[in-house]
């Protein structure tokens, strides 16, 4: 179901599922492209988290999506502003993240952290770049500021305990397990990967069940 | 082939499936002749943002922009070469 959030007096897009559910998560998305990439692979594992018996959030972030923001206007900061509204509306039990969303979760309370495929903002911001081909960065046809590009690049993945890491099989980097699936992050086209999705699924109501119990 | 070479070719197939979405039998059929950038419609310039970083992500490698060229990924050979050279230092 469709819902919203407040911030600065206006009103951001919150998809929800499970909505009356006991056990809640916050899903903090991939930044700007990378989001509609996933948004199918979102939406399937907040299906499945509910079959489960988990409710689950996922904010439009100010500037993207549904958000009538300009993304000109919008500081990184912002950002982690506007995810303590959803926090205190959701009172999430887990707030899991992918990609660069993982870089916003620090300081947000929840019993437990779940972070898949986490990237720096240096890569996010070479990405972006490297896209336009060394013009400046866009986003949906604008031009993303100089100043929320310089804060992305050095943002933190803030340590957060007790935290939970996944990463594909292709992947390199650290993490608790590593599950098959392709990046669908990187597709030009979106795509889908049920089997990835019900492998996210599994492990976050493991995650989440754990935590609860915390 | 050597073994590098081997998982050179291995990564470049499996990424310009996941990348690309090309099917696992179109990827499997490509030869070193095999044209990229210009010939699979799939290779959009926003493609091959992703289709670099990518590589990179899986191979340890950072490919700087001025390496980037229309030769580099002319053809699926090409780019394995170029690739290879990196991966060796």
């Amino acid at each position: 179901m469709s819902d919203a959030y407040s911030w600065r007096g206006g009103d951001e897009f919150l998809l929800r599922h499970g909505v009356n559910f006991p056990l809640q998560i916050i899903i903090i998305e991939p930044l700007f492209e990378e989001s509609n990439r996933c948004r199918h692979l979102l939406v399937s594992v907040m299906r499945g988290l509910a079959a489960n018996g988990i409710g689950s959030a996922l904010p439009d972030l100010p500037g993207t999506g549904e958000s009538l923001v300009d993304i000109r206007n919008v500081a990184f900061s912002d950002w982690h502003e506007a995810l303590s509204a959803v926090v205190e509306m959701v009172q999430p039990v887990v707030i899991a993240s992918l990609r660069g969303g993982a870089l916003l979760d620090g300081g947000l309370s929840a019993k437990g952290y779940w972070r898949f495929a986490p990237e720096t903002g240096a890569r996010i911001v070479r990405d972006l770049r490297r896209t336009q081909l060394g013009g400046s960065a866009l986003y949906a046809g604008h031009a993303i500021s100089d100043a929320f590009l310089a804060a992305l690049e050095v943002a933190p993945t803030v340590p957060t305990a007790p935290l939970r890491t996944l990463r594909l099989e292709s992947d390199a980097g650290d993490a608790d397990a590593k599950i098959a699936g392709s990046p669908l992050w990187r597709r030009a086209e979106p795509g889908d990967d049920p089997e990835l999705a019900a492998a996210l699924v599994a492990d976050l109501t493991d995650w989440v069940t754990q935590c609860a119990e915390r | 082939m050597t073994t590098q070479q081997h998982s050179v070719d291995t990564i470049v197939r499996g990424v310009l499936v996941d990348v690309l979405g090309l099917s696992p039998a179109r990827a499997e059929a490509l030869d070193g002749e095999s044209g990229l950038f210009g010939t699979l419609p799939e290779l959009d310039s926003m493609a091959v943002a992703n289709l670099l970083t990518e590589l990179e992500d899986r191979l340890g490698i950072i490919i700087e922009d001025d390496e980037l060229d229309g030769e580099m990924l002319e053809s699926f050979g090409s780019l394995t070469r170029f690739l290879e050279a990196k991966v060796s230092g």
